[in-house]
């Protein structure tokens, strides 16, 4: 009967510690700055100006000073400011009445303690106008740790299909 | 004057029923639980059902439709051209039905909606609407194939085609 309890007890020991190396990972942080991400990417009908700009504010946080961008299909090329990665999404909000952004297939490889490398799928639907929009792409990211976060260093849409 | 009839009962044969309805004993649920796993097995990693969502392969393939892909197509040879494959386009779950025009090494070109491979002209086996495409020769990479959908009466800028790494490609689209 005490083998029997010391037995559960290891692994109660085992999942606590597990759970607790998994919910401080970075892994873990990584996807809950993807989560938020998502979240402040939402809309869902009309939106007050103030939102939409604390909006993308918040986006703007997610990525690095300076950060780097190949979306050649979208005509954006090169090394961008914080500041311009913000007023590109306040833009495009102001433009859509709706958006919805899904994540999936992520995969996360942190490749030292400061520097990780993400591949993940991005399906983006949209009401631009008056024409409903449906995106979807293989995305790499690199994202860097910055002061204890973990900021979007470049955002590289993957070239399936090469002309 | 009405006749009362009594209810006609049909009784399944002691077999059938015992094939539909088997006892639940420990033999049926490992059978039952065989089946799932087979299932499973089988319509994941080998012969992957895929709906079709688009036009591009209009009129051979239909938007809506269910196909079946085979993921041992390519097990022993490469793909062949005029096969229809899918492909990953993004992550796992998204994937591209196209057929393969080109093959490594080739040279692909479109003059007003006709094939042409290293400069000869092709005749294509599918059946296809009309189209006006026109395409600057181009040269298929090593390891890459050349892929185009079969509706090519819509613009070609809102055709997605091009070359794909040999990796991408699932398999065959068997039916």
């Amino acid at each position: 009967m005490k083998k029997y309890h010391i037995l559960i007890a290891l692994v109660l020991a085992a999942a606590a510690v597990s759970a607790w190396l998994y919910l401080t990972s970075d892994t873990r942080r990584i996807r809950s700055r993807l989560d938020t991400l998502v979240e402040l990417s939402e809309k869902n009908g009309p939106e007050q100006g103030i939102e939409a700009l604390t909006k993308a504010a918040g986006i703007g946080k997610l990525f690095s000073e300076q950060c780097t961008l190949h979306l050649e299909e979208y005509g954006h090329r090169g090394s961008y400011h914080r500041k311009d990665i913000t007023d590109s999404v306040f833009m495009i909000r102001n433009r859509s009445h709706q958006i919805t952004i899904a994540m999936y297939d992520i995969t996360i490889a942190v490749e030292n303690s400061s520097q990780a490398a993400i591949a993940l799928t991005l399906h983006l639907s949209g009401v631009v106008g008056e024409e409903q929009a449906v995106e979807v792409n293989e995305i790499a990211l690199t994202m860097n740790k910055e002061e204890g976060d973990w900021l979007i260093d470049s955002v590289t849409v993957v070239q399936v299909l090469e002309r | 004057m009405y006749k009362i009839c009594a209810p006609i009962h049909t009784k399944a044969h002691p077999l059938i029923r015992q094939f539909f309805l088997p006892q639940l004993t420990r033999a049926t649920r490992y059978r039952i639980l065989g089946v799932a796993l087979l299932s499973l097995i089988i319509f994941r990693y080998i012969l992957i059902p895929v709906h079709v969502q688009g036009m591009s392969m209009e009129p051979t393939i239909s938007d809506g439709s269910f196909h079946f892909c085979w993921r041992l197509s390519y097990l022993y040879h490469p793909p062949k051209r005029f096969d229809i494959v899918t492909f990953r386009f993004a992550g796992n779950r998204v994937l591209l039905l196209k057929r393969i025009i080109g093959l490594p090494g080739e040279t692909v070109s479109f003059q007003q909606g006709v094939l042409y491979i290293n400069g000869k002209q092709m005749e294509e086996p599918q059946h296809m609407f009309p189209s006006t495409w026109n395409l600057a020769p181009r040269k298929v990479s090593a390891n890459t194939f050349y892929v185009v959908g079969d509706n090519r009466s819509v613009d070609m800028d809102q055709h997605r085609f091009g070359q794909i790494d040999a990796k991408r490609i699932i398999g065959k689209v068997i039916w």
